[in-house]
């Protein structure tokens, strides 16, 4: 059993190795690849019947690229986030934590959809994750 | 039969409540013992998916054949708003090797526990500080005499415990992670299965756990046991396992854990399944 484990120790640390050496931005695949990823999100979003409706007055277009441009700073990416604080944006909405996690969850799907590495999608996952309580009840 | 009676109980809750507030996998499987965690250990968390002002059911049959014994269980758990989790399982062990030997009349030792968790503070995903809960289990022995005869003081006991859990999105290898540690006093021998002791004894318990996919789940677990009952020791508990979680509904724990010695018998280990499923 002591075998067993300690295999199943080196397995899981033998993970952690590799795919350290690219920048987040290069695995997203720069600015062309988080345009994709931004846009199969957005209209996961949008269709998910679950949240949809949060963004039935949202301007789209404008959603869109202040999501590039944030994905894009928050991968060590050449972009400025150019919209509203994040408690600014969502002030009024009351988002709860359900509808936050839905969005993960849409958020998570767009990322497979675009094919990105498992690791790539969770560290750009923990670093969204953070701005949890900016977001959240607002 | 009683697998029956368990998914019936879910088919009523799936009209009642519907809970997927909450990140696939953050409630766990239901352990041995009822309460959300691994397949042995509790985690902090609360069963099921429940987030805000949700509630759900999750109910779990789980069996793992060890040679000399076999130990069934079936546990049945209701999270409640992310905030409260109160279960119920039963414990039946089969003592086919201590029968063969002729050291034990031919009958299976059952337990049954009642448990409730309550999530003190954090959250498992979005907190720096990890998860915490207290949770408490009344156990009692469905077969007072027996193990009255097999040298346990009493037939009934409450463990009272403290857990800690923290799940990393991108934790080891880039892939989500989980830890968890909990703190427990208990009276029991073998889970309750052989009976309980007078005396309190503090034992420690953790879980290590890594998403190597989004829906795989490799964990170890090590759950620290008492050893009290005089004619046989009782060793430290530990499993390596691998849960698949297609959804939020079905979660499949497939594992290999070793017991160490039970009653008498040294060597105990053997695979262990264990399925769980949720409603909606």
């Amino acid at each position: 059993m002591s075998r067993l484990l300690l295999c199943a120790l080196a397995l899981l640390l033998g993970a952690c190795a590799s795919t350290r050496e690219r920048s987040l931005y290069a695995q997203l695949g720069g600015r062309a690849g988080i345009e994709r990823l931004v846009m199969i999100a957005v209209e996961k979003v949008h269709d998910d019947p679950r949240i949809g409706e949060l963004f039935a007055q949202t301007d789209l277009e404008y959603l869109r690229e202040r999501l590039v441009e944030q994905v894009c700073q928050l991968a060590d990416g050449p972009c400025e986030y150019t919209g509203l604080s994040m408690p600014d944006t969502h002030s009024g909405m009351n988002l709860s934590e359900r509808e936050f996690n839905w969005f993960v969850e849409d958020f998570e799907a767009a990322m497979r959809e675009a094919g990105l590495p498992l690791a790539a999608q969770n560290r750009l996952l923990a670093r969204l994750a953070r701005l949890r309580g900016e977001i959240i009840r607002q | 039969m009683r697998v029956v009676w368990l998914y019936g109980l879910l088919l009523c809750a799936q009209v009642a409540g519907a809970a997927d507030g909450r990140l696939l996998g953050s409630g766990g499987v239901l352990s041995v013992d009822g309460a959300a965690g691994g397949g042995l250990v509790p985690w902090a968390v609360i069963a099921g998916h429940s987030e805000g002002r949700e509630w759900d059911v999750s109910a779990a049959a789980s069996m793992l054949d060890s040679g000399d014994y076999d130990v069934r269980a079936a546990a049945v758990a209701l999270g409640w708003r992310n905030r409260l989790e109160l279960s119920f399982a039963r414990l039946s062990l089969g003592l086919d090797g201590l029968v063969e030997r002729g050291r034990f009349p031919d009958r299976r030792l059952d337990a049954d526990v009642i448990g409730a968790k309550w999530r003190l503070a954090g959250d498992l995903v979005y907190e720096r500080a990890p998860q915490l809960a207290i949770g408490m289990q009344w156990r009692r022995s469905r077969d007072a005499g027996l193990v009255g005869l097999a040298g346990a003081e009493d037939d009934r006991g409450v463990d009272v415990y403290l857990a800690a859990s923290k799940l990393w999105i991108a934790g080891i290898g880039g892939r989500r992670t989980l830890a968890s540690l909990a703190l427990r006093s208990t009276q029991a021998h073998q889970l309750g299965l052989l009976g309980f002791d007078d005396t309190r004894s503090l034992t420690l318990e953790g879980s290590l756990a890594v998403f190597l996919h989004p829906h795989w789940l490799l964990g170890l677990e090590y759950r620290g046991k008492p050893d009290r009952l005089g004619f046989a020791p009782e060793d430290d508990w530990a499993d390596l396992f691998v849960a698949w979680l297609p959804d939020k509904q079905v979660h499949l724990a497939f594992g290999y854990a070793d017991l160490g010695s039970v009653g008498g018998l040294d060597g105990q280990r053997g695979w262990y399944l264990s399925l769980r499923g949720a409603a909606p």
